[in-house]
């Protein structure tokens, strides 16, 4: 990738490039992906999805806070791609069970609370779902979330209200 | 954050954690052929020049005659007196020399839309250019359609500047991380109408945008109306609420509030398959709840929205409720 000045910052004295955007946010955003769609060979799939409609759009970005915030967009946007196809992938070939290509030793590593709450968010409806991560995988404020998922801030509160609520009720007892 | 939220934020990061393994260097980007960016085309810059040539004409010859018809005007000698406007259903008192216009603007142009793209939106501020379109120094707006069930929105939300995050993002263009501050929050009067009055202090994180004052009267019962401004200052702040105390606004058309959140008072079932949920009003500010009014209002959740709501509410909680104007049909606890 071509080394590129960041217009925008390097006039008001910062040097930011794809380059370094690229370095310093692939792992950030592949731990969010991840999260999303609970696989590593699709998370990385959505992130170089992500940075790639980044550097179309690079010339007109104006801030690296914009950047990230573009970036966070399209990986949860690139999520629910993959979720929904692999939705309409498991109707078609009459799939059942959890659809996982993770290693066969992935899941003796987890321990049963991890699966419970992994299996437990899985139930919960993509926006709680979405919301849930951004919260706890991410760290994002509220108002980065809305940002991210497009919902207003009271989505995203009623969002995340209904879905710790859902958890709770399904996982209180055993965590 | 409760232990139930840090056990389950600890369980996810181990899940991802084993999923990825140890934190390794971002791999080469392989970019597709169709992801290159567009560059500098040679061939547009003499089509710029002769365009810019163009229009520097144009707007010397347009400037001329509009010079030479302002001096042949005949100067204005009685002062401008103050005004009431009908708008739609409402009747607005303007200071002298205000006028009022209806507003095409859009939220890209830098206009907060509190009640979205149903309502309809006046500017309102001296004449402009044309000696009746007013300069913008304040905006009134009157919502269009009711909330409906299963939109949950924050736009009749008093203690967000402007109704909306998307509002926030044009007063932080950078895409900065921001933040508001609620520095006034009380009742008042707004054309015979209660009206949550805020003034919000707005901060970007960068010293690029500078902070601004927002004044905002928003009356979140139907029909809703809001008398906002950005850039407010103190003179501005006296003459919002000269409009606000000599304006008169339609009789409130619908039993409950569209929005309301307060620290929960009280709980129980009642007839009518319902839950009296009765809360005392905050304003919430980023430093937690803002608790002036010693008044408790009552909400009549029905049985089947408190289930699906799937709410634990306590005495002490903070609740926000949802309402179409005749039911609640939203009902969260609100973190704060």
């Amino acid at each position: 990738v071509e080394r590129e000045v960041f217009g925008g910052a390097a006039a008001r004295g910062a040097l930011v490039g794809f380059d370094e955007l690229y370095q310093e946010q692939w792992w950030p955003m592949l731990r969010l992906a991840t999260g999303l769609v609970g696989q590593r060979a699709a998370a990385e799939d959505v992130v170089q999805d992500a940075f790639a409609a980044l550097y179309r759009k690079w010339d007109s970005i104006q801030d690296p806070h914009a950047a990230v915030g573009y970036l966070r967009t399209s990986v949860v946007n690139g999520a629910r791609n993959v979720l929904r196809r692999r939705i309409v992938a498991r109707r078609r070939l009459r799939v059942l069970g959890e659809d996982t290509v993770e290693g066969a030793d992935h899941s003796t590593v987890l321990t049963a609370e991890h699966q419970l709450v992994r299996a437990a968010l899985a139930r919960l409806p993509e926006r709680q779902r979405e919301v849930l991560t951004l919260r706890y995988l991410a760290e994002l404020t509220d108002m980065e979330i809305a940002e991210a998922t497009g919902l207003t801030l009271g989505g995203v509160r009623s969002a995340s209200s209904r879905g710790l609520a859902a958890l709770r009720s399904r996982l209180g007892a055993q965590l | 954050v409760t232990d139930f939220e840090s056990t389950v934020k600890r369980l996810l990061n181990e899940q991802v954690d084993v999923a990825l393994g140890p934190r390794r260097p971002a791999p080469r980007l392989e970019l597709p052929a169709a992801a290159t960016r567009r560059g500098f085309r040679p061939w547009v810059a003499p089509l710029a020049i002769a365009a810019c040539v163009v229009a520097a004409l144009i707007a010397t010859l347009t400037s001329t005659n509009v010079l030479s018809e302002h001096r042949a005007a005949t100067p204005v000698s009685t002062p401008p007196a103050p005004t009431v406007v009908q708008l739609m259903d409402a009747r607005i008192w303007l200071p002298p020399g205000w006028h009022a216009t209806v507003s095409s603007d859009t939220p890209s142009a830098g206009r907060p839309p509190v009640f979205g793209n149903q309502s309809t939106t006046w500017c309102l501020g001296p004449a402009g250019k044309g000696g009746t379109d007013a300069t913008c120094r304040a905006w009134l707006e009157r919502a269009g359609q009711e909330p409906t069930h299963g939109n949950v929105d924050s736009r009749y939300d008093s203690d967000i500047p402007g109704g909306t995050p998307h509002t926030f993002q044009q007063v932080c263009p950078y895409n900065e991380q921001g933040g508001w501050s609620v520095v006034e929050a009380e009742d008042r009067n707004f054309g015979g109408r209660t009206a949550d009055y805020r003034v919000f202090q707005v901060t970007c994180d960068s010293s690029i945008t500078p902070s601004e004052t927002y004044t905002q009267y928003l009356v979140p019962a139907g029909p809703a109306f809001a008398l906002y401004a950005r850039s407010s200052d103190n003179a501005l702040r006296v003459t919002m609420a000269e409009i606000a105390q000599r304006s008169s606004l339609p009789k409130q058309t619908t039993a409950l509030r569209y929005y309301d959140h307060g620290f929960v008072r009280g709980v129980k079932s009642v007839a009518g398959d319902r839950i009296q949920l009765t809360i005392d009003r905050v304003a919430i500010g980023p430093n937690g709840p803002i608790n002036d009014d010693p008044r408790t209002y009552q909400y009549y959740v029905p049985t089947f929205v408190w289930r699906i709501s799937n709410v634990h509410l306590a005495v002490g909680d903070v609740a926000t409720v949802q309402t179409d104007g005749t039911t609640v049909f939203e009902v969260y606890q609100t973190p704060v």
